[in-house]
């Protein structure tokens, strides 16, 4: 094996709060050799992001910071002012969780890139080599790009122009930490794929920080897996998926999603009612002054039965969330009918569709930002609950029922979102919904912004509640593999249109469209002879 | 082009607002106790002779008639005749409109260029020597009365330093050019007069920097507090953990984002100023629209107070109109 380039021996990191010292970092050692790729993989709150920090000095000011870190025989840990810019950058370079605000608002694409190209990699045309540094990243029209604005790009592009400015560094050793949150599964593949690519020159070393094992599992030569700020289990990624030793490490790989496992319960025969009839609709987003309106949904037609789930699968902005928004009737269909309890709600008014809203709820992607920090649980979810429930012992009564519903104790009531893990403010946003008894509930992505572990205990939850058949549900998801078990029905929408729908079963097996084979091929699963 | 149609909306949004605030004001300074007329007739005068001025001023006829009357005039730039002075109201906006405006431009420069010095200045020292101080001295800035502030300065620098001129208006009577602009500095150097535009810049000084302290904490504290969350901000720190160099880093990374939570704040202490001089107009004699504009509230002189009103509500207007293109410029994330 060749020297390593980065060597971390012994590091512990200590963050003194008001309520105690949390201790990020217990005594991690880890190495990356050039031109390797090391996945380093976890849940939140595992310490990963803090290696990352140490690495570019960016730990929070009151951290305390103690071991050993040399990177390309530097001593990263006593690097002050000048000395430390220039390591900055040069040395390891750093791509951003969020690349959309780790970008310069402001600032045009191309001159955050010349900036540290000038900086860094001086010399020659700089504009030229910026766009050279566009488009091997993958971007298509890196001209026009050049004069563009952070706000002006898809997450996508923003995380490859977030990649792009990392490597215009030219640093020794890439570091991405989290660098596909809020992407779409094919988005996910490619984005790592990029990522891992830096390495194959032989002198760089690629470290990628991820809670997503499937799909570090496809481009990491090594995995580190790290628990409560512990490193559990080193190994070759191939090992490690294949042959896991730590208990937490099984607990990741089983809670990736598995393409395969097939829905249990089957829908009972026709003849049930229909709750929602959507016909032919078009919607519209009205658009800026002096361009043409762009379509966001054409020609889409669907029935939603009681006791049906049906899953509305997309790529980021296929318009899966558009129809969701129709369905809930906050955006009203240029063209076509929506019926919802045999009513024609999209040439309803406003005022008259509240009534209907009764009976159908949604939950949101993130949950903490669906609940209001400043209610108590109970408040949560008896707001809906005010409309159809006056008495307020009944009405408590219900709130517990429903919390039991969700697999939260009653004794939550009277917490605050900010006491709230994840997992259980998603579960309370899914109390909310069921607690007025609707009869349609609409699922946004439900688990795509939780951990992996706590994602399949909440999708195990949503699997429980389908199952009961007792009403409606529409889960949109850009993860074909989440919905197999979930589901009776797939509608996988691209491009404003349905592209295919049927029986679970039969559109994993048999998918008519290209769009279909694409998401499926997409769908994260454990490379278990990744090379 | 798309600017052109923001303004020209904006603009258009005008007329309802000069409307409104003219209907206001027009009938709620006649609730006020005190009649003009009384005011301005000798004290021998006659029931009749009252009478008589009454109806000279046309404030015999019922409110909305009178109203009707006023806003046919002022839409043909009459702004009516000053009760007390018999001078057109319209005169004397013309002379003392510009003579505000120029004090209180120069003032509100002063404190933006300032503010946003000292505000970044105070956020990159955040908690430390120069964050104190500049806090401190935002704070003492804007509790001092003005009259106050102005009368100190004079004190200091006209009558012990003996380096400012007296406190006697715009420029000395020497000096003086003819008006063309109204804006002393322009008409100084229109005349082709640098000692007299000099003396004008003297003049100027001690009020500006009165009312550029007075004004400039609300805009260090903001510029602080924006300046602090954009070095928190992950795109900062970004730029930092890639290692570019301090200068590029504030310049390009840390003003610039800034700079586009500041104009609309700005228009507000802007707007305030045009309104609200009048006590440092007061202290250096300076024959502007604040103290114009409090001798037609003594003596009840309703064009002046309603003209005034509708000056002021016009400038606000503008002001807002001008912070949002600044905004739109600075931001490319604001459309107008």
């Amino acid at each position: 094996m060749t020297a390593p380039l980065l060597e971390i021996r012994d590091l512990r990191v200590a963050i003194p709060t008001a309520t105690g010292v949390i201790e990020a970092l217990r005594g991690v050692s880890l190495s990356v050799a050039p031109g390797e790729v090391l996945g380093i993989v976890g849940e939140s709150g595992g310490g990963k992001s803090m290696i990352a920090r140490t690495l570019t000095h960016l730990l929070p000011a009151q951290a305390e910071a103690q071991g050993q870190v040399t990177l390309a025989g530097t001593d990263v840990m006593t690097l002050r002012g000048e000395a430390l810019r220039r390591f900055r950058g040069r040395s390891v370079g750093l791509c951003f969780q969020n690349p959309r605000s780790a970008l310069n608002p402001v600032r045009k694409i191309g001159d955050q890139l010349i900036d540290r190209l000038r900086e860094h990699a001086p010399g020659g045309d700089l504009r030229a080599r910026a766009v050279t540094a566009l488009a091997a990243v993958g971007l298509r029209s890196p001209e026009t790009m050049m004069g563009q604005f952070p706000h002006q790009l898809s997450g996508g592009m923003a995380q490859r122009v977030m990649i792009a400015l990392s490597l215009a560094c030219n640093p020794r050793l890439l570091v991405a930490d989290e660098p596909t949150t809020g992407l779409d599964v094919t988005l996910t593949g490619e984005i790592l794929t990029l990522i891992a690519r830096q390495a194959r020159d032989g002198a760089r070393g690629v470290m990628i920080i991820s809670h997503d094992i499937a799909a570090l599992s496809k481009v990491s030569d090594r995995l580190v897996v790290m628990e409560k700020g512990l490193i559990v289990e080193e190994g070759s990624t191939r090992r490690i998926v294949t042959a896991p030793r730590h208990r937490y490490t099984r607990r990741l790989i089983e809670a990736v999603p598995d393409v395969t496992t097939r829905r249990r319960a089957q829908p009972r025969e026709d003849g049930r009612s229909v709750v929602m009839a959507i016909r032919d609709i078009d919607v519209t987003y009205p658009a800026r002054f002096g361009r043409r309106p762009a379509p966001a949904l054409t020609g889409v037609s669907l029935d939603i039965r009681m006791g049906d789930t049906i899953a509305v699968v997309g790529e980021s902005g296929s318009g899966k969330s558009t129809l969701s928004r129709a369905i809930m009737g906050l955006l009203a269909p240029s063209r076509g009918e929506i019926r919802f309890r045999g009513k024609t709600m999209s040439s309803m008014r406003f005022s008259a569709r509240r009534g209907l809203r009764r009976y159908m709820q949604m939950v949101f992607q993130d949950p903490f930002d669906a609940l209001n920090p400043r209610m108590s649980v109970e408040d949560i979810v008896s707001d809906p609950l005010r409309l159809v429930e006056r008495d307020a012992a009944r009405r408590s009564a219900a709130i517990d029922r429903v919390l039991v519903e969700v697999g939260l104790d009653p004794t939550f009531r009277t917490r605050r979102p900010h006491e709230l893990s994840g997992g259980q403010a998603q579960r309370v946003g899914i109390a909310r919904a069921l607690s007025i008894a609707p009869e349609l509930v609409v699922l946004d992505e439900p688990a795509s912004a939780l951990d992996v572990t706590v994602q399949a205990q909440l999708l195990d939850l949503i699997r429980r509640l389908t199952e009961r058949r007792d009403r409606a549900y529409l889960i949109v998801s850009h993860d074909l593999a989440t919905v197999r078990a979930l589901c009776d029905r797939v509608v996988v929408i691209d491009a404003g249109r349905i592209v295919e729908e049927g029986p679970t079963e039969h559109v994993f097996t048999n998918p008519a469209s290209p769009k279909t084979r694409a998401l499926l091929d997409a769908a994260p699963r454990l490379y278990t002879d990744a090379t | 082009m798309r600017i052109a149609a923001f303004i020209a909306k904006r603009l258009a949004l005008l007329i309802p607002v000069l409307i409104g605030v003219s209907i206001a004001s027009f009938f709620l300074i006649r609730l006020i106790p005190g009649d003009p007329v009384l005011l301005i007739v000798p004290e021998t005068a006659t029931e009749a002779d009252i009478a008589a001025a009454r109806e000279r001023l046309g404030l015999d006829q019922p409110v909305p008639v009178q109203y009707l009357r006023y806003l046919g005039g002022v839409l043909q730039g009459d702004f009516g005749t000053s009760i007390a002075t018999n001078r057109p109201v319209a005169m004397d906006l013309a002379q003392r409109l510009p003579v505000t405006l120029e004090l209180v431009t120069l003032a509100m420069l002063l404190a933006v260029a300032a503010s946003v010095a000292l505000g970044v200045h105070a956020a990159r020292r955040l908690n430390r020597l120069g964050d104190m101080v500049t806090r401190i001295g935002a704070i003492i800035g804007n509790s001092l009365p003005e009259f106050w502030l102005g009368i100190m300065l004079i004190l200091l620098f006209y009558q012990g330093l003996g380096i400012a001129p007296a406190p006697s208006g715009r420029i000395d009577s020497a000096l003086a050019v003819p008006t063309v602009t109204g804006l002393i500095t322009v008409d100084t150097l229109l005349a082709g007069r640098w000692d007299s535009f000099l003396n004008a810049l003297a003049h100027l000084a001690l009020p500006v920097v009165t009312l550029a302290v007075a004004t400039s904490a609300p805009l260090i504290r903001s510029v602080r507090a924006s300046a602090i969350e954009v070095m928190q901000s992950d795109n900062y720190r970004c730029a930092a953990a890639h290692g570019l160099p301090e200068g590029r880093l504030v310049n390009r990374y840390l003003m610039r984002q800034t700079l586009t939570r500041l104009p609309a704040l700005a228009a507000l202490v802007f707007g305030n100023l045009i309104g609200g001089s009048v006590l440092i107009e007061f202290v250096f004699s300076w024959q502007g629209l604040g103290q114009w504009a409090l001798r037609g509230m003594q003596v009840r002189d309703y064009p002046v107070i309603q003209s005034f009103v509708l000056v002021t509500a016009t400038a606000y207007v503008l002001v807002f109109l001008v912070a949002d293109i600044v905004q739109a410029m600075l931001d490319p994330r604001v459309r107008i």
